[in-house]
């Protein structure tokens, strides 16, 4: 070949090597939020199926990855985990019951409509309405009042202060939907329409979501489109990312994270922010005697718990939600269960039973999460004496009993709603639908401490308070607290931009697909 | 006329061949013995356990064989070994139930359609014929869906679904008996339909069921096992073996035994049984009489 064609050649290789490599890497000083690269299918493999997509119904990791990225809260919790504006620009607390909203302006909902104060009072409105079932419902009684003095302005006045008010606007159960859309007869749990970075285009429980990117959108997304797939199958669902028809995958079972640890073109995401327990009806004798409770609570072991269930990944839990790196934490009141099989068989006795006239029903899921803990509960309880049966139900079936108590004992896990203590008061407090109402468990003192505490200002005093709730905690023993479970996602390294927020939050993070891009070498 | 190619003088009359009918024979006698120590294992499993089937222990887990356990230990740290002999409880007891089940209502279904033939046979084997083809694992799953999952359920959907190949196997049967003499001679003796059917018909019917029974045992074995690793079987922490290789599917990236284990058991046993139905229906087979 003539030199110059070997030169021309050489020029026009760099250059169409260079060019794709202009406008890639994402420059340093870039704010967190903007792309670095526009463009892109991502496909998700989700651990189980939506329920549904009610925003105020159906909630749930699962649910969240759709809800998260089609709608919008007023408010919304950045990469560092703090509570920042999102449909709510910025807001003001001229007294400390009293909060004062200013709306974005020029936000559109999918069908096109403008996204007005209207529709943040509509929310609110259908939230409280006892026919929607709302998770929050019960939460929104501390609302006085919501007005709108004008389109893009929002006032809240509460009954009474509350530490975690903006916090709980920025839950997933707190999407703001459209007005017009639900008067027009909208079907929420089908479809959605929000105000949202991604639109829900097509959809196939059980089979696939698809979401496609909102260009009109406040907080456009880098990605052209998000395809969501459910593996209820753990295998099924780690093959999916190995095979390459998904590019990222939730709840990465724990056998599995060694090996992508070590595997190049991974990238694996942890955290420590559900917490598995069992529930216990106290209306249900034997479980209807404190005592009784108790035992259980020291019948179980939780190391061995963690190293069976989950590979020694979990962290065990002898307290309660209080966490060593809390500012709540005391050693006292916040570390209280041991190992402890004789206290609990003279727990029972001074109950008035001998281990073997304990007659329970124990239930779980068969997700693994549940049932391999479940598994090695049951068998410490039997060891002991202890009758228990042993029964395997749905996932749905599992909501259901939340929702209208009606189980003896159920295998759960729950991620804490935020990062406060007064995250007992949606667990414990007597009117919290879903806990404590669906079983009728009520302790006066307890609501009364869960009250002054959501409502005090004062750091070191609502230490005292929660320290107080916890010690309450110990003689009730409502629950049996097991531990801290791992929770993993694993993607591919091209896929950037993934952060799971700090703390409890992290399972929310699916709700924030606008964050990520791909990045291909 | 013959002409005798022997030195000695013998009468031309060819010596009558004896044909002793060997029943036994290697092809049946060993899957025999692997079923009968199945089921001995099913028996005795508290009795030759050495360890609790359900006992968990995390120092152990997926320990490699050894002297205390002689096929390791799965990931809870349970003793494989007696999980595998109160499993074959499980299997053994689910198959003959089922089995026995399907027999029994096969049976009376086949035979009775056979005997009285007219709509009760048009309907009767037009039902069964719908069932036959149903997908099992499908219809098994269907039911077992609404019914929950417990042993009792899974028993009751296998027996369900294997009578279809009883009822028409006695219904063949059947008609082929039907006109012998031995049912034409009660019927003159004026024997009640009843007498008949378990005088006359139902022993010269019980070859081929006999058979189809052994057949049987370890599709619904298979069955079961099957459906206790889609989880429908009987609730954990119960030792079956189609759900301890499920379980241990599932840590395969920590050790492979405790999936070969019990897949290994249910494969051999499942082999055993249909290799015994063969030589069964070989031993018992009229035409095949008369060869050893």
């Amino acid at each position: 070949m003539p030199p110059r064609a070997i030169l021309i050649g050489i020029m026009l290789t760099v250059v169409l090597l260079g060019v794709p490599a202009l406008g890639q890497s994402p420059q340093p000083g870039q704010p967190a939020g903007s792309c670095g690269v526009r463009g892109g299918v991502f496909k998700f493999g989700l651990a189980r199926d939506a329920v549904g997509l009610d925003p105020h119904l159906n909630y749930g990791v699962t649910s969240w990855s759709v809800q998260g990225n089609v709608y919008d809260t007023l408010l919304q919790y950045d990469r560092q985990g703090n509570i920042g504006p999102a449909l709510a620009e910025s807001w003001t607390q001229p007294q400390p019951t009293r909060y004062v909203f200013r709306l974005r302006r020029g936000v559109r909902f999918h069908d096109g409509a403008p996204f007005t104060a209207a529709d943040v009072l509509y929310t609110f409105q259908r939230i409280r309405d006892p026919n929607t079932r709302a998770y929050r419902q019960r939460d929104l009684d501390a609302l006085e009042d919501v007005t709108a003095p004008d389109p893009y302005t929002v006032e809240v006045r509460l009954k009474n202060p509350s530490a975690t008010f903006l916090d709980m606007l920025g839950r997933p159960e707190m999407y703001i939907v459209s007005r017009r859309w639900a008067e027009a007869g909208g079907d929420f749990r089908r479809t959605a329409v929000g105000t949202g970075p991604f639109r829900l285009t097509g959809y196939e429980f059980g089979v696939r979501y698809i979401l496609e990117r909102n260009p009109t959108a406040w907080s456009p997304p880098c990605l052209d489109r998000v395809e969501l797939y459910p593996y209820q199958d753990d295998r099924a669902r780690v093959n999916a990312l190995k095979s390459g028809q998904v590019d990222m995958i939730e709840y990465l079972p724990w056998q599995d994270v060694e090996h992508f640890f070590r595997e190049p073109g991974y990238k694996v995401y942890r955290g420590r922010e559900l917490f598995n327990l069992v529930r216990l009806n106290t209306t249900r004798p034997p479980l209807n005697n404190p005592k009784v409770r108790q035992a259980l609570n020291f019948a179980v072991n939780r190391q061995s718990v963690g190293i069976v269930a989950f590979g020694g990944q979990a962290q065990p839990n002898e307290g309660f939600l209080i966490r060593q790196d809390s500012w709540a934490y005391n050693p006292q009141t916040s570390r209280v269960w041991k190992y402890d099989p004789e206290r609990a068989v003279a727990l029972l006795r001074e109950a008035g039973m001998q281990p073997q006239d304990v007659r329970l029903t124990f239930e779980s899921t068969p997700l693994s999460v549940h049932l391999d803990s479940a598994q090695v509960i049951l068998q410490q309880l039997r060891a002991l004496g202890m009758q228990v049966e042993f029964r395997v139900i749905e996932l749905a079936v599992l909501l259901q009993k939340r929702a209208n108590g009606d189980y003896m004992m159920v295998m759960d896990g729950l991620s804490a709603p935020w990062g406060d203590p007064d995250a007992y008061y949606v667990y414990f407090h007597s009117t919290g639908t879903q806990h404590a109402a669906a079983v009728r468990f009520k302790n006066e003192r307890l609501d009364q401490l869960l009250d002054e505490g959501r409502r005090a200002v004062d750091q070191t005093r609502r230490k005292a308070i929660y320290n107080d709730v916890e010690r309450i905690l110990a003689q009730e023993a409502p629950w049996i607290f097991v531990l801290w479970r791992p929770q993993a996602e694993v993607g591919r390294n091209h896929l950037k931009g993934y952060v799971r927020l700090p703390g409890v939050l992290g399972t929310a993070t699916t709700g924030f697909f606008e964050r990520l891009w791909i990045e291909r070498p | 006329m013959l002409s005798s190619t022997l030195g000695y003088a013998t009468d031309n009359a060819p010596a009558p061949v004896r044909v002793r009918r060997r029943w036994w024979s290697a092809k049946l006698l060993i899957p025999a013995a692997v079923v009968v120590v199945v089921a001995i294992v099913a028996l005795t499993a508290p009795l030759i356990s050495r360890y609790d089937p359900d006992e968990i222990n995390p120092a152990i887990r997926a320990a490699l064989p050894s002297r205390a356990h002689p096929l390791g230990t799965d990931e809870y740290g349970r003793d494989i070994t007696s999980r595998l002999a109160y499993g074959a409880r499980i299997s053994m007891s689910v198959s003959v139930a089922s089995v026995v089940i399907a027999l029994t209502a096969g049976t009376l279904v086949g035979m009775s359609s056979g005997y009285f033939g007219g709509s009760l046979e048009l309907v009767l084997m037009r039902l069964v014929d719908g069932l036959l083809a149903f997908p099992p694992i499908l219809l098994a799953l269907f039911v077992i869906t609404f019914l929950g999952p417990s042993l009792i359920n899974v028993i009751l959907v296998i027996g369900l679904l294997y009578t279809p190949r009883f009822a028409r196997i006695a219904h063949g049967a059947t008609l082929a008996v039907r006109e012998t003499e031995y049912v034409m001679a009660a019927h003159a003796t004026g024997a009640t339909h009843t007498r008949t059917l378990r005088r006359a018909v139902l022993p010269n019917i019980a070859a081929p069921l006999f058979v189809q029974t052994s057949l049987g045992l370890g599709q619904a074995m298979l069955l079961e096992a099957g459906l206790s690793f889609l989880g429908l079987g009987a609730p954990p922490p119960a030792a079956s073996w189609g759900r301890m290789i499920e379980q241990s599917s599932r840590f395969m990236s920590l050790s492979p035994w405790p999936v070969l284990w019990p897949s290994v058991v249910v494969s051999t046993t499942v082999l055993a049984l249909n290799l015994l139905g063969d030589a069964m229906r070989d031993a018992l087979d009229p035409r095949l009489r008369g060869r050893t």
